[in-house]
């Protein structure tokens, strides 16, 4: 539904269903925190990002006639192999499940998350941050707004 | 907290959503003309890598969390790219009035 | 709390650039255009400091950390030491490229900052050993680039170049992490070593298909991001659109990254890939397609920087048939390789640059004349294209040496014999710029005869040049160095 939608807004309400679908699987795989983050970050900011990004474009109103290229076939075929080996491929191999069964699972209470997350993964969260803080710039720099006389936008920096 | 009364949920079932989101992602992601739907779709393959890495997490490694750890960082990334991506939309629009990617198209492969 | 203050003496290098990047940022917000003049200084001098710092304090303290995910050892200590001597080369250009950029100009602070992010990125990504830190520091490589070839921001091409390397790029991330989700459900693992470690005991590579399928799609990642052919739609585009500069940023220090990444991937985690039949043809196919299609293409183009993107496509390919076999000699092949690829690109792109400012054009008609108004910086822009067809007495000779003889080691003398017909019609190219700089008039301006060159940028490209020929004439010491340098934790 998100890929078939003609209308552009209509295919990213269908992103936050199933973005929420997902974060339900994410509570019955014991990872509640994980599922609020989900609910939180994908359905309160990006998608919403999204949102505005569509109202800041002025996307067309109304259906698009022709939302697609020409490569139906092709993409159509790809996406079917590629699934289709998947599930074979995962029906057929034992993977080394420790656990049996969800229900024998226990939830990951926050504090052991942030335990995990802060003793073995800290390298990764300082670079995650200076990722966030790159992208962040990055999109100012890239956003904003060019006055092309440059007197205008001296004004701004040399205060 | 019993989720499965009658059927028991199975890493298979989860890693096959899985796939089909992927599929679903990557076929959007070949089609579609809008580049925001583009972004969508990749999107959802993102939350494809997700599902499984929370599936493996669970089945796997249920004390270590190290799949969780791995998704957290996938979130990460996608809020970061998502946000880049916007703002690339952004200053394309202001110039040329469409974000239609079959029509971006100066330069030609 | 104790652990974590010495774990902190390892990655010293990468905090002394991002110390210097956040230095960077804040000073240009709060002094503003004043201060725009001291900042490639000053990113020259951080990454100075914390080049003397990898080998102060890394060089001979080699160890794994933070949960085993962060390696020192000689294989990072190399690549480090690497990325930062040419990304210093790289700053230097900068300094006099963007003196020609209005909004490269009006935003050098942010510039400036994320070129330093892709350096921490390229460094990290070389000493990482999880998949965590795999996927994360190709991140902070790739995000910064897509900005970057979008900077100039009333060029439509280069937005245009840097939409299309972003949905390419986004979706190779996107493919690349799935890949590794089932390589981490085959394994349980996530650490490399741990990885390998569970491929051995149990057998994976033969049987266990959600492994193989996990490698394979990681490597399709992989592939998107060093331009390897069947995935390489992106690199002309971006290359002809994006900022000559960036371009550079991108065939160099990136490109570098990625193969950093893909050796930590393939040698360490996945070390016993060979014993998989599809794993090794997925890679031989790649490396077929690269030089095919990178050589074949590149034959019609007029566009500079155009041609140089089919070019280093095929140079991935010729990388890429040094993958196709494990033991130790490929892997210093494939170094060897890289060495001469990123000296003799800077090299040629600089070259580039200085022409692209005098004439501001892009094509290779700009060439025209400049073998008698400029004699010497032709002379090395020749080293470097004869270098990059392989012909002997440059670098890429014992480069493309080297990793053909891997392959015929292999069995793959097919392939190679594939490689060496596909560089004689390189010549073909290549040569054609060379006679555009010797025998064709240059038709514009008459002022514009003389391409201005500073004579720092024209002591680098000697430096370059020099480089590029004493790894043949002295190859014993390269060897010996490439040697040390692929040795593993």
């Amino acid at each position: 539904m998100v890929i078939t939608a003609k209308h552009i807004l209509h295919s990213s309400f269908y992103l936050i269903a199933s973005l929420l679908c997902v974060a339900m699987f994410f509570i019955m795989l014991r990872a509640e925190y994980l599922a609020a983050v989900q609910i939180l970050v994908y359905i309160g900011s990006i998608v919403v990002l999204i949102i505005f990004a569509l109202m800041l474009t002025r996307t067309k109103v109304g259906d698009e006639t022709n939302i697609s290229n020409n490569q139906k076939i092709f993409a159509a075929f790809t996406a079917m192999i590629l699934f289709v080996c998947l599930t074979i491929v995962f029906f057929n191999i034992n993977l080394e499940v420790k656990v049996e069964s969800i229900s024998k699972v226990s939830i990951v209470s926050v504090k052991q998350f942030a335990e995990v997350l802060f003793s073995a993964y800290t390298l990764p969260f300082e670079i995650a941050s200076l990722l966030l803080l790159a992208a962040l710039v990055g999109s100012v720099v890239l956003a904003m707004k060019e006055k092309t006389e440059e007197n205008n936008d001296n004004k701004k920096f040399t205060k | 907290m019993q989720f499965s009364a009658g059927l028991e949920l199975k890493l298979e079932y989860f890693l096959a959503i899985a796939a089909v989101l992927f599929g679903i992602g990557t076929y959007g992601v070949l089609t579609r003309r809008h580049v925001v739907h583009i972004l969508l779709s990749i999107e959802l393959m993102l939350n494809a890598v997700l599902i499984n890495l929370i599936a493996f997490s669970a089945f796997l490694t249920p004390e270590k969390l190290t799949g969780q750890m791995f998704a957290v960082f996938v979130i990460v990334v996608a809020a970061s790219e998502v946000g880049v991506g916007l703002a690339i939309i952004l200053s394309i629009y202001r110039k040329r009035k469409t974000v239609d990617v079959d029509k971006i198209n100066i330069l030609k492969g | 709390m104790s652990i974590m203050s010495i774990n902190i003496v390892y990655i010293i290098p990468e905090l002394i650039i991002a110390f210097f990047a956040l230095l960077i940022l804040l000073l240009s917000v709060f002094i503003g255009k004043k201060f725009d003049i001291a900042l490639a200084p000053i990113s020259v001098f951080g990454i100075f400091i914390s080049l003397v710092s990898v080998f102060v304090f890394n060089f001979y303290n080699k160890s794994s950390v933070f949960n085993n995910s962060f390696v020192v050892d000689n294989f990072s200590n190399f690549f480090r030491i690497f990325i930062l001597t040419s990304s210093l080369i790289f700053i230097v250009f900068t300094f006099s490229y963007s003196k020609g950029s209005i909004y490269i100009k009006r935003h050098l602070g942010e510039f400036y900052f994320l070129i330093l992010m892709v350096i921490i990125g390229a460094m990290l990504m070389s000493a990482s050993c999880d998949l965590i830190m795999l996927f994360i520091s190709l991140e902070l490589v790739s995000i910064p680039s897509y900005i970057l070839a979008g900077y100039e921001k009333m060029n439509e091409k280069s937005e245009e170049a840097s939409l299309k390397y972003f949905i390419l790029g986004v979706l190779a991330t996107a493919i690349l992490v799935y890949g590794f989700s089932l390589v981490y459900g085959a394994t349980g693992e996530i650490n490399l070593k741990e990885i390998a470690r569970a491929i051995i005991n149990r057998n994976l590579l033969e049987n266990n298909y959600v492994l193989i399928i996990g490698v394979i799609l990681s490597l399709v990642g992989f592939a998107f991001k060093i331009g390897a052919a069947p995935f390489h739609w992106w690199a002309p585009d971006t290359y002809e659109g994006a900022p000559t500069i960036i371009t550079t940023l991108i065939t160099t220090i990136v490109k570098i990254a990625a193969f950093a990444g893909l050796i930590r991937f393939l040698y360490v985690g996945i070390s016993g890939f060979k014993n998989s039949i599809w794993i090794v043809l997925f890679l031989v196919l790649l490396s077929l397609l690269s030089v095919i299609i990178g050589n074949l293409m590149a034959l019609p183009q007029k566009n500079f920087k155009r041609l140089m993107a089919y070019s280093s496509i095929a140079h991935a390919g010729y990388i890429l048939i040094g993958f196709s076999s494990a033991n130790t000699d490929a892997q210093f092949a494939i170094f060897i390789y890289l060495l001469a690829y990123i000296a003799m690109n800077l090299g040629a792109f600089s070259v580039a640059m200085l022409v692209e400012k005098t004439r501001h054009s892009e094509e290779i008609k700009a060439f025209a004349g400049i073998g008698y108004t400029n004699p010497f910086i032709s002379i090395c822009m020749i080293i470097f294209l004869i270098s990059m067809v392989g012909l002997p007495p440059f670098a890429g000779f014992l480069g493309k040496l080297l990793v053909f003889k891997a392959g015929v080691e292999n069995n793959l003398t097919w392939l190679v014999i594939i490689g060496v017909i596909t560089s004689v019609i390189s010549l073909w190219y290549y040569v054609n710029i060379i006679k555009h700089m010797y025998f064709v008039r240059y038709e514009g301006d008459s002022s514009l005869l003389k391409i201005k060159a500073s004579k720092l940028s024209v002591f680098l490209i000697t430096i370059l040049a020099i480089f590029t020929i004493s790894m043949v004439i002295i190859p014993s010491v390269f060897i010996l160095v490439s040697r040390n340098a692929v040795v593993f934790f």
